[in-house]
């Protein structure tokens, strides 16, 4: 979740506000994390799902910057990059509205992707600092949503899977 | 965005509305870890 100033968007890092993201681990796996399944929940044979959350630990880091960088690092100019707080987060969001359904087979890289686009809304708190920071009614415009199921790598062992 | 008062949940009058942007997803089902081993788990990407 990347807040921004007032007439400020997505790529303007100078002007982000707030970056919620769990971060990036030693192996590389990046901005993401274990959930509890019951969190999430998928019906995909009518194309709707729902994925909540409430009070997750995640920090702000600040910018996004400074979440690839690593808080009070360096960018690229020298200059310092925002420091990272604890903050928790709470969310709501729903995909709903099914398209038709699409399916990939790509046999050269070896997955299977089954899925249908969707539309999708949002409702999300953040705290930080004393800070609480929510989510209006305001309108919220989807770039992309899209609900599926996928198989690769082990998981597609069959010539079957491929062509299914 | 809005920011609320985190003691009373009111809107901060003089904060003007904030954009923001997300992209979240949700993935559930078998993976192979990093012990090479299978498991089955359910993760966000944030």
């Amino acid at each position: 979740m990347d807040v921004f100033e007032p007439g400020h968007q997505f790529g303007d890092f100078d002007f982000q506000l707030q970056d919620n993201d769990p971060g990036i681990s030693q192996s590389g796996l990046f901005w993401t994390m274990p959930i509890p399944p019951e969190s999430a929940n998928l019906d995909f044979g009518r194309g709707l799902a729902a994925f909540c959350l409430t009070d997750a630990q995640m920090p702000d880091m600040g910018n996004l910057l400074a979440s690839i960088w690593g808080g009070g690092a360096l960018d690229a100019t020298g200059l310092p990059l925002p420091p990272i707080f604890p903050s928790s987060v709470s969310l709501d969001a729903r995909w709903l509205g099914p398209g038709p359904r699409q399916k990939t087979v790509d046999a050269t890289n070896r997955f299977v992707y089954d899925h249908t686009e969707t539309s999708a809304s949002i409702r999300w708190t953040s705290f930080r600092r004393g800070s609480l920071f929510a989510s209006d009614n305001g309108p919220q415009q989807v770039l992309f949503a899209a609900i599926g199921r996928e198989r690769n790598g082990e998981f597609l062992q069959s010539a079957g899977d491929e062509g299914e | 965005m809005t920011a609320l008062n985190p003691n009373t949940g009111a809107p901060v009058s003089s904060t003007p509305n904030l954009p923001f942007a997300t992209d979240v997803r949700f993935m559930s089902g078998k993976y192979v870890g990093v012990d090479g081993n299978q498991h089955q788990g359910t993760f966000a990407f944030f």
